[in-house]
């Protein structure tokens, strides 16, 4: 039996210090007596001074938070098995508002809603600050306009649909059309930026999936050195509905937590339908009133306030310091100049956008890319279609060459895959028209990208210029990807220097251009030998 | 969600008929010991849910868990709970009767739980403790619970002084797994 290893901190006078340093202080603790308890859901009779959100422990540990105050019984939901608890059972206050232990030490773990890891590697170590699960978003005054990218590594998002640091950007669509590979990708995307010292801290919020699912996500990450700069926070199918809700807010405040000591963070909530369903289950236990779909009437205050709290704050170190609600723990350490990024993911149902909580969430989130089953059957991958998928922030989060580069590239495309069901028509086209129609067929080919191989964007541009400035009109379509793999190639080990670094750097004349062209005409020539 | 609402509303009702008629501290100790036999015999809170009996059936029920024949307006009362078809409700408006009550006379419940049976002159000296300190009568009772292993449980009103040994060992353990992790 394993239990009789004996431990190294199990010297007896390691345990005597241990005893003499536990608190056995008594103190009085206000009371309540449970009435009815099911379905996850505690009714409690007394606790008549008791706040909403608060903490409750039940004897044997288990907490939940409070969610419905009545007059003279108080409705909560267990963060936990039910297993124990019953009818007559005691419960106390804690004073103290649901939140979790956030700090560095959180980089690398896989934990659970109340904070508590799931990946075996021992307690959270380093210092760690209490971070409230409900908080206000920051005010008009303490934010600042989005104004730098947040590189995903895939072409057709940099391109067409751009995301900035403080961005909410919606990634919507059926299930099994690579919502959650977007989101992947771009976590792995920010190994460069961990690397060159400016890292952007990731969060991977896994609502209601398969433990199995979260397992491979997590090994993913692992595999491609992700897993140095995330969180990964899972409420998986089989914890209680009340885990499954509050685990967003924890990413949201884990993200705070970096946001407002003045670094970046992305935060992925995948996804937002099931804590929307979540919630369902929560209230109709708790007999609140359900609108439609059965959804309780504020669904769409849980969505905008979780949302809201994405922000980039404004780099003024005075005005940063004054920030609405601020957590008591956070006081002397904030900075200004931070950001958090999210990236929710919705499921829609056989396409529908138009349904409750998809409209919803559209509403809020600065813009959504928008996946479809179609696409992603005809092998173009990432599956988006670019006609309905649009960001708000637009130019502003994109490096100089790459808005050079892409700037009718979206339009352009868009109006290609309307023009190209006019095809299958057959019959004489005029020559703009078959221009056009070869030119997006062919970018559409550059747009395509393997899964787990995110780009830098200098290579994007590189390779998107080639696309819109119609370099490849002497090539067939199916040569389109190996002339990207050879172009890359050539710049990469003769134009390093020359055109990738200073690409990098936000240079964009006619110096390099020339040396674009050249490398593309000389690719192009290869292959039609 | 409406529950809080509702019970308090027939508490209220109940306390002022219970008035009017002089007979509020005899439906007081039918109330106190029907909130007792909820918690004792949970099988007859079941029974008031169940649809099969009848409403004579449950009025019966209700009048033995309560000691019987005592009071026009306890009587009264259930048999408008019947009527209006609110008799689910009944636990939450016995806790509630019982708390406006107290609070119209000044009476604060208290419990003291030991692992064995106390000498019944500490339990008089408490009582008479904290019933200087809140300046108010005391309703004192008093239970044997063993798995407490020592100590005491003292629960007045809402609040609960928790010094028994079983809690401490309890803490002890837990906070001993959390450093030890």
């Amino acid at each position: 039996m394993s239990n009789n290893v004996i431990k190294t901190s199990e010297v007896s006078e390691v345990l005597r210090m241990q005893l003499e340093g536990i608190s056995t202080d008594i103190k009085f603790d206000e009371t309540g007596v449970v009435m009815q308890v099911g379905d996850g859901v505690v009714r409690i009779y007394g606790l008549h001074n008791a706040e909403a959100n608060e903490l409750l422990r039940f004897d044997n540990g288990v907490e939940a938070i409070v969610m419905n105050l009545e007059e003279d019984n108080v409705g909560a939901v267990l963060l936990g098995s039910s297993a124990e608890i019953r009818e007559g059972s005691t419960v106390k206050r804690t004073n103290r508002m649901a939140s979790i232990m956030a700090g560095e030490g959180l980089l690398g773990r896989v934990i659970n809603t109340v904070g508590t890891p799931i990946d075996g590697k021992g307690k959270v170590t380093g210092e760690l600050f209490e971070m409230p699960l409900e908080r206000k978003a920051p005010g008009v005054v303490f934010r600042q306009p989005v104004d730098t990218p947040l590189q995903t590594g895939l072409k057709a998002v940099d391109s067409m649909t751009p995301i900035g640091l403080g961005q909410r950007e919606l990634i919507i669509g059926d299930r099994q059309t690579g919502k959650t590979s977007i989101a992947i990708d771009t976590i792995i995307n920010q190994r460069a930026n961990f690397e060159a010292g400016n890292p952007i801290y990731c969060i991977y919020v896994a609502v209601g999936q398969k433990g199995s699912t979260v397992a491979s996500t997590v090994q993913t990450l692992k595999e491609y050195g992700a897993m140095d700069y995330t969180v990964v926070i899972a409420a998986n199918g089989s914890d209680p509905a009340a885990m499954q809700y509050y685990a967003p807010f924890v990413g949201a405040a884990i993200g705070e937590y970096f946001r407002d000591t003045g670094r970046n963070a992305l935060v992925v909530y995948d996804d937002l339908s099931k804590q929307a369903v979540a919630y369902r289950e929560v209230s109709l236990i708790l007999r609140r009133p359900s609108g439609r779909e059965a959804y309780p009437g504020d669904i769409f205050y849980l969505h905008s306030r979780l949302l809201e709290r994405a922000a980039r704050i404004i780099s003024q170190q005075e005005v940063a310091e004054h920030m609405n609600d601020l957590p008591p723990s956070l006081k002397g350490k904030v900075k200004g100049g931070g950001s958090l990024t999210a990236l929710p993911l919705i499921e829609t149902q056989a396409g529908d956008v138009s349904a409750y909580i998809p409209t919803n969430v559209i509403s809020i989130t600065d813009g959504q890319i928008f996946l479809e089953t179609d696409l992603f059957n005809q092998g173009k991958r990432p599956a988006i279609n670019v006609g309905i998928s649009v960001s708000r922030v637009g130019g502003n989060a994109q490096i100089k060459p790459m808005k050079k580069v892409s700037g009718t590239l979206k339009m352009d495309q868009a109006q290609y895959q309307e023009l190209a069901a006019f095809t299958k028509f057959g019959g004489d086209m005029d020559k703009v028209t078959a221009m056009t129609i070869d030119k997006g067929k062919k970018n559409e080919q550059l747009l395509i990208q393997p899964l787990h191989q995110p780009m830098s964007v200098e290579k994007q541009v590189a390779v998107l210029y080639c696309g819109t400035e119609g370099l490849l009109r002497d090539i067939p379509v199916e040569k389109v990807s190996e002339f990207e793999k050879q172009f890359l190639f050539t710049l990469d080990v003769n134009h390093k220097e020359t055109v990738l670094d200073r690409l990098k750097n936000g240079e964009f004349n006619d110096e390099i251009t020339a040396i674009l062209r050249k490398v593309a005409a000389d690719t192009v020539k290869q292959l039609q030998n | 969600m409406n529950t809080g609402l509702i019970s308090t509303r027939y508490a209220t009702a109940l306390l002022d008929y219970a008035i009017e008629r002089g007979e509020q501290d005899k439906v007081y100790e039918a109330v106190k010991m029907l909130s007792q036999m909820f918690w004792e015999v949970p099988r007859f809170g079941e029974a008031l849910h169940n649809p099969i009996l009848s409403p004579a059936e449950k009025k019966k029920l209700i009048l033995t868990a309560s000691g019987g024949e005592v009071s026009e307006a306890w009587d009264r009362f259930i048999d408008l709970l019947l009527e209006n078809n609110r008799i689910e409700k009944l636990h939450y408006i016995a806790l509630r009767f019982q708390d406006l009550y107290r609070d119209k006379n000044h009476i604060l419940s208290a419990t003291l739980t030991t692992a064995v049976d106390t000498d019944k002159s500490v339990y008089e000296r408490l009582k008479s403790i904290i019933a200087k300190q809140t300046g108010g009568t005391v309703e004192m009772t008093q239970a044997v619970d063993p798995s407490i292993v020592g100590g005491f449980i003292l629960q007045i009103g809402d609040n609960r002084w928790d010094a028994s040994v079983a809690s401490q060992l309890r803490r002890i353990k837990n906070e001993l797994k959390e450093i030890n992790n």
